[in-house]
């Protein structure tokens, strides 16, 4: 089946079987290899993408509900956007180690500060529970996350 | 659009008669998708192999939530997110504290409400939520329609009553009244993982006593069940820190734990009479009960 959406800016069509998992979609027949693969089960957030705006779990959502949407991954994000600001905190604050998680948890810190850009520290560890990291022990994750809310204030 | 892959066919209906065709004119066995939560990962582990799906996720009439007096309607493809953001969500508490602690963000805005019905097994925690509500579905196939109550839908371990060509479309609920107090608290062993034991619970404080008392527990039965022990004890009771503890050790009567990957049976017994306990003194206090 084409499935046509918007990819970080570009219109892209892809021929896929419908139930194919987004993130297969986006790694395999877009070169989208900032979106990881990683748990395999929607546990530990590596695939996270907006579609349309939303955080979700590529593994997890059919190709097929990509069609005329639009996919943000971390490719996507510009200079001078809170996605950037939000990259720019991570590495301030040393909150990557191996880096593969990393992506995952830009998406996901960006579109909770989009919805809630009041959040306090406890709003953001509870938002960034849909991601894992192996390397950092979070902590340092959540105080740059934080800090970026506090700038929102 | 429909597609044939491989063997498998798969439709995107954009209105339910169409769905609903879809079913019926499907051979072997079909599956609905709408936000893929749980279908994806079945069908990734290969635990399904159907030979049609139908995804729901582009009928926009599946979508929304009406209030009306005393009650509520959810469009089948609500997402938990759009449950939480909704101003209900605020009147009737437990719905919040019940999508905080669903699953985490990413599965929350993908993950419907119609979906957790229809997989329908003991451990999803709105489910314990829409009993406390009586939840009744509505429940379209090319054949008519017709509705049935959440509690007679359930019918077992992931077992529910619906028919091969039914699509659940809408899930009705009964507001509590106005001054009501409810809460939904769960026990994982990792923060928002699946429940060793949930309790959702709604109570109106009215001259000091009881009324209104509803109580639904996750993860203690074969399907999420209503817990009518409790809800007897406390019924027309006094308000008292004693009545509530009387009232959740009832909660033993109505449970029949097995172990699951939440917990063991032994230790859901064990867990459940204080997580109703907590439960209730919650909503009573939300209720504006004096303890």
């Amino acid at each position: 089946m084409n499935v046509t959406f918007d990819l970080d800016g570009t219109e892209t069509t892809v021929d896929v079987p419908p139930e194919k998992p987004l993130r297969d979609v986006l790694r395999e027949d877009c070169d989208a290899k900032s979106v990881k693969d990683a748990c395999d089960s929607g546990r530990c957030g590596s695939c996270t993408v907006l579609l349309d705006g939303t955080a979700v779990k590529t593994c997890l959502v059919p190709a097929a509900q990509a069609d005329g949407q639009s996919v943000t991954t971390v490719a996507g994000i510009e200079d001078g956007t809170l996605g950037r600001e939000v990259q720019d905190a991570l590495e301030e604050h040393f909150a990557l180690q191996c880096g593969y998680c990393t992506p995952g948890f830009v998406l996901s810190a960006l579109s909770y500060l989009d919805d809630d850009p009041s959040a306090d520290r406890e709003d953001v560890r509870s938002a960034l529970g849909g991601n894992v990291c192996r390397c950092t022990g979070y902590e340092k994750i959540i105080d740059a996350v934080a800090d970026v809310a506090a700038d929102l204030e | 659009m429909t597609a044939a892959a491989g063997e498998r066919a798969y439709h995107r209906p954009e209105t339910v008669a169409e769905a609903c065709r879809n079913l019926a004119d499907a051979e072997g066995q079909t599956m609905v998708v709408a936000g893929g939560q749980t279908v994806m990962l079945m069908l990734r582990e290969g635990i399904v192999d159907p030979d049609a799906l139908v995804d729901v996720s582009a009928i926009p009439a599946l979508g929304g939530v009406s209030v009306d007096d005393g009650t509520a309607t959810f469009g089948a493809t609500t997402t938990y997110a759009d449950l939480a953001a909704h101003d209900l969500s605020e009147r009737v508490t437990m719905f919040e504290d019940a999508c905080a602690v669903v699953g985490d963000r990413q599965i929350r805005n993908a993950g419907t409400l119609a979906g957790a019905v229809c997989y329908g097994v003991a451990a999803l925690d709105i489910l314990s939520v829409l009993l406390c509500l009586d939840a009744t579905l509505a429940i379209e196939s090319a054949d008519g329609h017709r509705t049935q109550a959440l509690d007679d839908f359930l019918r077992g371990d992931g077992e529910t009553d619906l028919g091969r060509a039914e699509l659940v479309t809408g899930i009705d609920v009964t507001l509590p009244p106005s001054d009501a107090g409810s809460a939904y608290i769960k026990h994982s062993s990792v923060e928002a993982g699946w429940p060793t034991v949930g309790v959702a619970a709604t109570v109106t404080v009215d001259d000091g006593e009881f009324t209104d008392v509803s109580v639904g527990l996750t993860a203690v039965a074969d399907r999420p069940i209503r817990a009518p022990s409790v809800e007897d004890a406390l019924d027309g009771a006094a308000v008292s820190e004693d009545a509530l503890a009387t009232a959740a050790g009832a909660a033993s009567e109505d449970i029949d734990p097995s172990d699951d990957r939440g917990g063991s049976a032994r230790y859901k017994r064990a867990l459940t009479p204080t997580l109703v306990e907590r439960t209730l003194e919650t909503a009573t206090r939300r209720a504006g009960g004096a303890l």
